[in-house]
Order: structure tokens, then sequence, then C-alpha cells
């Protein structure tokens, strides 16, 4: 059965035919990237009939049984992140249409071995099949990061090419031991294997693969790269990395903790631990950037340690929360870099003090702007509302310190982002100032996104059930029997 | 043990030249020694001494279990050996337009760095 490898498939023959259809002209590659995304994105879709139905859908690769071929699992979990990760990137291609003006060619394939990476770090069985679709995202990311090959673009990808190498190689370095100690590569069978075993080095295996993840996430003792990279990467790229790259570790992470191995009471406080540092410190961080992407870019690393907090508490509502927030913040970034994308294109600058003189108050940039704001913070009637409730009440239920720092956390949210709608929008706005007229192709991917943020807040009951399914499929004796049949 | 013990160290004087060396290119030869150690530690897991290729001559499984070597880490090797081909190469396809634009390949001098 290969039908299962479909999406995948699908974008890594996408990428390849860019370059062949740009053979002539450059004309047809956003037709060819919207064509094979759209394809991508039905074939998801029409999985998750069959896998609310049966739980899960597991395809052999070429007929191998589970120990020895690699599996790809379809779980409620892979299936909606994927749907939710594959949109963000269609949108995302859609606003650079009139964003990138030259080399275009390389852009789109790697925008799509980008999503090809998160397709299989989050569809794969196999651990080792993990390490090498993670490699594969991670070093198209780093191309893309030196996209513009101006001097901090440079440094930045050089910089995100080194620590991410070497989170990579620590990943590598763990599967390894893995490999040594149990002697099988396949999750179903590493989990089977690990129950039986007390063996000190699996502890030593796990933290070197998470300690991988953490960095690829962006987690505040290992951030250095990801605020350099953020600002100096194409706006609609940014909005990729925030929106779908860095998620992706954060999904290892849940996967490995809580199916593969078992969520001992020491991961659990380091995840807490880590998070509520992020949590606060990139929320304090964000708070006196002059560059409004850095802005953006440290925000993002508070609300992944929101994510992690939640996780880290290991109950069924901080699950629920952590991974309902893992969605509407990938959906709210995503809206937020590309308004940020937008002003930059216009104003040519990213520094907070001088964008607001070349730039006058445009209806559809603004109240995307601050919708996404107001979501961020966590207002009701906006879905940033709904997770960051289950947050502050899976955290209550444990111990209220966490809800205290949540909460200073998301008033400093509030903070820096009236900060930077005022310094951005309202702050000596002059009324003459020259204003281009947006084109539609950057428009509609604000609308649709503000759209969804409206819907998701106002019937939040629809994103906690899929959330609630979500986290049921993270179920370690229901994922061996799924898988080792 | 002998090859665990290369390992490691090709493992320690890579992280070594990853984490304090001033010049970039030495710091990307640093990561190739790190990612040479795991390949050779992983290695040295599938080895056996005196072992046969696992490729089955007669159709005795029982003898080709007890003399062949384990295939899966050098599947592994393979397969990170060409990813960290193309790593190198784009990190060394990085540097040389960052040469032309500092001047200098110390991550002391370069102002944008320490950020």
């Amino acid at each position: 059965m290969i039908f299962g490898f479909l999406p995948i498939a699908v974008m890594l023959a996408t990428t390849f035919l860019i370059p062949l259809v740009s053979l002539k002209t450059e004309k047809y590659i956003i037709h060819t990237t919207l064509a094979g995304l759209f394809l991508s994105l039905l074939l998801s879709i029409s999985m998750i009939p069959d896998v609310l139905s049966k739980g899960r859908v597991v395809y052999q690769m070429e007929g191998w049984k589970a120990p020895f071929g690699i599996s790809i699992v379809f779980d409620p979990l892979s299936v909606f992140l994927s749907v939710a990760f594959i949109f963000i990137v269609l949108l995302a291609v859609v606003f650079s249409h009139k964003y990138i003006k030259y080399k275009k060619t390389e852009y789109y394939s790697l925008v799509c071995l980008v999503l090809v990476g998160t397709l299989g770090v989050i569809n794969t069985g196999d651990i080792f099949n993990m390490f090498v679709y993670l490699e594969i995202l991670s070093v198209s990311s780093y191309a893309l990061t030196a996209f513009f090959k101006k001097k901090e673009s440079l440094e930045a990808a050089i910089k995100y090419l080194i620590i991410g190498s070497l989170a990579t190689s620590l990943v590598l370095l763990g599967i390894a031991f893995i490999y040594g100690v149990l002697g099988t590569l396949n999750m179903a069978d590493i989990a089977v294997k690990v129950s039986g075993t007390a063996n000190p080095v699996i502890g030593t295996a796990l933290a070197l693969i998470i300690t991988g993840m953490f960095i690829k996430s962006g987690l505040v003792p290992f951030h250095a790269w990801l605020p350099d990279a953020y600002q100096a990467s194409p706006s609609p790229v940014t909005s990729i990395f925030s929106g779908v790259t860095t998620n992706v570790g954060m999904y290892a992470v849940l996967r490995l903790v809580f199916t593969v191995f078992n969520p001992v009471s020491v991961l659990l406080w380091m995840l807490m631990i880590v998070g509520a540092i992020s949590m606060l410190g990139g929320a304090l961080l964000a708070l006196v950037q002059n560059s409004l992407k850095r802005l953006l870019a440290y925000s993002s690393i508070s609300q992944m340690g929101f994510v992690a907090v939640s996780v880290g508490l290991g109950t069924q509502t901080g699950l629920s929360g952590g991974v309902l927030h893992i969605i509407n913040h990938s959906i709210i970034k995503g809206l937020l870099f590309l308004c940020a994308g937008f002003i930059v294109y216009q104003a040519k600058t990213d520094n907070m003090h001088e964008i607001s003189g070349k730039f006058k108050f445009n209806p559809v940039i603004g109240y995307s702007f601050i919708i996404g704001a107001l979501s961020l913070v966590g207002v009701p009637l906006f879905n940033g509302f709904v997770s960051k409730w289950l947050i502050y009440v899976a955290t209550f239920q444990v111990s209220p310190v966490l809800t205290v720092l949540a909460l200073v956390s998301s008033a400093l949210t509030l903070a820096y982002m009236l900060r930077a709608f005022y310094l951005v929008f309202l702050c000596n706005a002059k009324p003459g100032a020259k204003q281009k007229k947006i084109p539609l192709s950057m428009q509609l991917p604000l609308i649709v996104l503000v759209g969804i943020i409206i819907l998701l807040g106002v019937f939040p009951g629809f994103s906690i059930d899929i959330s609630n399914l979500m986290v049921q499929s993270l179920n370690k004796q229901q994922y061996i029997g799924a898988v080792l049949t | 043990m002998i090859p665990y013990i290369a390992a490691m160290a090709l493992v320690i004087i890579g992280f070594y030249a990853l984490l304090l060396k001033d010049n970039i290119l030495k710091k990307i030869t640093g990561l190739a020694l790190f990612s040479n150690g795991i390949h050779l530690f992983l290695l040295s897991l599938g080895y056996r001494a005196g072992g046969v290729p696992p490729i089955m001559q007669d159709l005795n499984f029982t003898r080709l279990a007890s003399l062949a070597v384990d295939p899966l880490p050098q599947a592994l090797v393979l397969t990170s050996i060409v990813i960290n081909l193309s790593v190198t190469a784009l990190a060394v396809s990085i540097i040389i337009p960052l040469y032309r634009k500092f001047k200098t390949l110390s991550v002391r001098k370069i102002p944008e760095m320490r950020g």
C-alpha cells in the first residue's frame, strides 16, 4: 500500500518539477507550486474520515511488516497538524507571488522541500526516518534563510546552520544509542522493548534527542539562532518558519515522550522549567526590541514556552491546551508575519521607529494586525483565547504558580503587541505618506487567516473536540497495537 | 573497544572545535568531525570480528545469522554521510559570499555575530 505516502510524494514531485517547468519561462512556477500544494492538501483532508472512523491508519512501505520496514502512521494528531501546516504554507506561497521577484525557481522548490520534511517528520513511524526528514527540513531552511544573500542573512544562515546541525547530530547520536541498546528503529517496537529494560543509556539517548528538538523549536537556553534567522529570511518564509518548522520540534517531543517512551516526572519537570523560562524570557526580550520581525520572533519563543509548559503538565487538559496552542499559534503567527512582511515590503525597513512615518494606516493590514495581536494575547472571541484558557485551567489544577507565570507572560504579550501596534500604525503617521496599492494576492491570505481566527474563536467547541481527539492519539497501547499487527 | 574510544575522541574534538574555535571554517570542520565520530560509533555497533558481508550465498539462515555483520548501521551511515555532504557543501557555499562581504571569517570580528 503506497496510498498513505501520497501527500509527501506529491510535494516531493512538485519540488523537482519546478526546475523543469522553469526551463523555458518562469511564468508557470506559481501555478505548479499551487497545484502541488492543493493536491497535497486535498489528499490529507481525504484521509480524515478514514482516520476518525478507525482511530489510526498505518501503511507499511513496500509491504514490509512493521519492525522491519518503515511504517507511515496517520492518526488524528498527525493528520490535523499536516492539514494545518499545508494550509499555512499554501497561504504563504500565495503571498509570495508578488513578494519574490527573482530566483523564483530556487525559492519555490525550497519552500516545497520544507513542507516535505515537515510532513515526513509528522507522519513517520520510524525514528531514523524522522531524522532524515528533519535534515531535509533543516537544510532547506538554512538555504531559505540565506536567500537574499545580504550581510545579515548570510550571517544568520551560517549561525542557524552551525547550531541546527549540532542539534541534528545530537539527535543522530541519541538514535545510535537507542539502536545499540534495543536493536530496533521502529517507534512502536521501541515502545514495546523500552518497557522491559531499565538501561540508563536509554535516558541519555532520550535526553540527547530532546535537547536536539528543543534547539529546533528555539526554547530559551537554545534560542540564539532564532531571532536572527527570522529577521533575515524573506517574510513569507518567516511565516512558514514560525508557523510550521518550529512546531515540528514540539511535535517530536510530544510523540517521543508520551507515545514511544514513558512520561517520567524528570522529563515533565524539564519541559515545564524550560517552558516557563522561555515563556517569560521570550516575552521580556520581545518588549525591548526595535525591529518588528525580531519582536515577533521573540514572541514565537514565548508562545512555544506556553506549549512546553502545558505539555509538561502531562494531564489531559494540559495536553489538549498544548496541542491546540500549537495549531492556534501557527495560524496567528502566520497572519502576523505576513502583515509584518507587507509592512517591511512597503517601508523598506523593519525598524519600528522608522516604519511609522513611511506608512499610512491601511485598513486591511491594520485590522489584521490588531486582530492577530489580540488573539495572541488571548482575548475572548478569538482563537488564542481557547487554547490559553485551557492552559490556565490545566496549570491551575497542578500548580497555581505556573498559572501566575502564564498570566504575567500574557500581560507582557499585550504590552509588546500594543507597543508594536502603536509604533507602526499610530505614532506620527502622516496622512499624506505615499501608499502603494496592496495586490490581491497579498490581501487574500490575510483575510482568510483572520476569518479562521474569528471562526475558531466564536465556536470553541469544534477546536476543543479536535484537540481531545489529537491527545487521545498519543495513547501508547493503541499505537503499538495498530502498528505491530 | 578501540573503535568506541576513537569515536568518542572524534566527537569530543569535534565538539571542542565547534564551540571554541574562532574561525567559521574550523567550526564547520569540527561539525564534520563530530558527525564522523557518530558514524564510527554506529558502524562499530554493527561490527563483528571476522564477520562476512550479509549476502546470502546458500539458503542457510542460521549460518548467515551467526556470521554476518549487522547491515542496518551501514545503511544508516550511508544515508547520514550523504546528508552531511549536503550540509557541508551548503555551509561552504554560504561561507564564500560571507568572506567576500566581511573580508574575515573570525566570529569575533564580525559584529553581527554577537547578538
